[in-house]
């Protein structure tokens, strides 16, 4: 009797050990493993410190994919993190699903936050009118060459589809590898099928199923699509065996010149950092499709990261502190200046900030854009990204 | 004395077969020494060169950055404390399962096989939610417990396994002795099973170094990460420094080297263990 007792006694002090630290925010984010994204949470956790010292933070960061299963983990066993990183579409989604997001719209209608963002970055974190999370940054996808191969070659940068199909020949035949593309983790294609896509049949397809629009659907220009990818693999023109190689090894092969161009999305700016000498970055808009339906200036670009504040969080008040400082426009430049990416909130993606050719993307292409298109694989909820990639893997193989 | 060696066809096909085995396998090792030498800028330009100039650069880096010395320590506390208790549990109920033979016995040896089944992702969120309970989030031991938790089963069958080929009578000759069953378990089993032991324990030991699931969702503070955990701070997204990666993983593999120089006869004589009756 007496053991027994003992027990209950002690699992009852078990169970009430562990009350959440007075005024004490917990804040979990991704930005690890990388020395940029290390240096930018290092800036914007110090600044933060100095401005609201009364506000301590519990702070945990995991690299990004050991991220998602932390994460995932926290939300599900019912200890959510107060604010935290998460990435937005069908991740984000699942969150605000099982009601364990704050809806911010009260916020961001005060002192101007919401109108610092730019509209179609907002919408991507929003759902069914609500936004659950603030945007952070913005990867958009282009064509990126070496400026320096293509005027010692002559190749001359193609506007139209058709022009990049005879580029891509006349480059096969200089023993050249048209198109880098290291399709292991089954990502990269998808940016050839939903340009072709969008050009096509046009924007905003996946968007609106997400949002139950029942009636939309991919229709006869997916299929289309894909054998235009499936022509360009059969052709030769990309890598060989490039289902096994991954997004790294196919970006060493156009760092070195053993690739002519590669369809990838901004991050190339910070991964051509370790070019040879002479190598030369530049970007061209993905070509326009003849006769395509779809408005031939969109862009795909998607959020890239969030933030949002748990419905659990017992402190809103700093959380939302906490979110209004890491989206400020002076954190949000510093975090350009060191990540070379561009960002959601207006006018922080400067000139001096972003380099030349960030800032050419930001404002001449994105700016004139019909539309803006978010990925389709971050958009769709897990389990159909699942199916929407390894269709993708499967579709341009024969390599 | 002996017959003389003779240098046969065989034996060439068999020397020049094995030169290229060890070729394959040692080269990706000299390939990651030689090319923590180079810069990432090297590096990209061609995998395979040898290093132009010879830089510690990557070292400095991985050393500096990684903080991999800390990591290595709550790597070992974590190995040592799973691969106790597993052992421990392990022996005392591998010897009763094979020795007492009651009738519910194999619902027991079900039981286990069943709990083996259990795919570690699924027991994530209720782990989490005992751990909070018990206040072991977030600690060295909240990664032991589940650890030791999964790894026992397997390691019961290893050591019933064993216990099963030792002859009934020992037991019974120190019985008639008027032994009490403890000090037979004590005094006659254990002496003989520290081979088994051992290979349980050696195991056990590269189960847990090599984790990765349950320290990088159990442990938030940098300074209790473990090593598999930390080495992921020199993966980037779409950017990776191969050379400082490199640099980290050989400093890493440091401590199972040492282990395994320190105890390569107790490593192979457990591998080899009851192969050949002496």
């Amino acid at each position: 009797m007496g053991l027994k007792r003992l027990l209950i006694a002690g699992a009852a002090v078990v169970l009430t050990a562990l009350p959440a630290a007075a005024g004490e925010l917990s804040f979990w984010h991704a930005y690890a493993g990388q020395q940029d994204k290390v240096d930018f949470i290092n800036f914007a956790l110090d600044e933060f410190a100095k401005v609201h010292p009364d506000i301590k933070l519990d702070v945990v960061a995991a690299e990004q994919s050991a991220y998602k299963t932390k994460l995932n983990t926290a939300m599900a066993s019912g200890n959510p993190p107060d604010v935290f990183y998460t990435l937005p579409g069908g991740f984000l989604n699942a969150f605000v699903n099982g009601g364990q997001m704050y809806a911010l719209d009260a916020d961001l209608a005060k002192d101007g936050w919401g109108d610092s963002f730019l509209e179609s970055a907002l919408a991507q974190t929003s759902k069914d009118g609500h936004a659950y999370a603030v945007p952070v940054d913005v990867d958009s996808v282009v064509f990126w060459y070496d400026k320096a191969l293509f005027a010692e070659k002559g190749w001359t940068v193609p506007s139209s589809y058709d022009e990049l199909l005879a580029l891509a020949e006349t480059i096969k035949g200089e023993g050249v590898v048209p198109f880098a593309l290291g399709n292991k983790d089954a990502w990269p294609a998808t940016f050839w099928f939903q340009y072709l896509e969008m050009r096509l049949k046009g924007s905003g397809v996946v968007s609106s199923f997400v949002n139950k629009d029942a009636k939309a659907t991919l229709g006869d220009e997916a299929t289309k699509a894909l054998e235009h990818v499936a022509a360009l693999s059969s052709k030769g023109y990309f890598p060989i065996g490039f289902n096994g190689m991954g997004d790294q090894e196919a970006n060493m092969l156009f760092l070195n010149g053993q690739a002519a161009m590669m369809l990838n999305g901004t991050w190339q700016i910070g991964a051509s950092a370790d070019a040879p000498e002479g190598f030369k970055l530049g970007y061209f808009a993905f070509p326009t499709v003849k006769d395509g339906a779809g408005d031939q200036s969109d862009v795909l670009a998607g959020v890239a990261a969030t933030f949002g504040i748990s419905q659990k969080a017992e402190n809103k008040a700093d959380a939302v502190t906490l979110l209004k400082f890491l989206t400020s426009r002076q954190v949000m430049t510093k975090y350009v200046e060191l990540r070379k990416t561009m960002v959601t909130v207006k006018d922080a993606t400067t000139e001096a900030a972003a380099g030349p050719v960030l800032f050419d993307i930001s404002s001449k292409l994105m700016a004139d854009a019909g539309h803006l298109d978010p990925f389709y694989d971050t958009a769709m909820p897990p389990a159909a990204t699942n199916i929407y990639q390894h269709l993708l893997h499967i579709a341009p193989g024969r390599a | 004395m002996g017959a003389v060696r003779r240098w046969t066809v065989t034996n060439t096909v068999v020397l020049v077969l094995l030169t290229l085995h060890v070729l394959l396998v040692v080269f990706p090792f000299i390939w990651m020494i030689y090319s923590t030498f180079k810069t990432n800028k090297e590096f990209m330009r061609s995998v395979w060169s040898l290093p132009t100039s010879f830089s510690l650069d990557a070292y400095v880096g991985a050393w500096s950055g990684g903080a991999l010395g800390g990591y290595a320590v709550n790597s070992l506390l974590i190995m040592a404390g799973a691969t106790i208790i597993t052992v421990a549990v392990a022996t005392l109920a591998g010897y009763a399962l094979a020795v007492y033979r009651p009738r519910w016995m194999p619902a027991v040896e079900l039981g286990l096989t069943a709990a083996m089944a259990i795919p570690a992702y699924v027991a994530l969120v209720p782990l989490v939610v005992m751990l909070r309970g018990a206040g072991l989030l977030d600690t060295h031991m909240g990664v032991v417990l589940p650890t030791a938790a999964f790894n026992v089963p397997v390691t019961i069958f290893i050591m019933q396994a064993f216990f099963n080929t030792l002859p009934r009578e020992l037991f019974d000759a120190a019985r008639m002795d008027g032994a009490s069953e403890w000090s037979i378990f004590a005094r006659v089993a254990l002496p003989i099973a520290r081979p088994a032991m051992f290979t349980a324990a050696i195991v056990n030991m590269i189960w847990v170094w090599n984790d990765f699931l349950f320290p990088v969702v159990f442990i938030n503070s940098p300074a209790r990460k473990t090593l598999p955990v930390g080495l992921t701070d020199f993966v980037g997204e779409h950017i990776t420094n191969y050379p400082v990666m490199l640099a980290a993983i050989l400093i890493a593999a440091i401590a199972p080297l040492v282990l395994f120089i320190f105890f390569e006869r107790q490593i192979t004589a457990a591998l080899l263990g009851g192969a050949v009756k002496e």
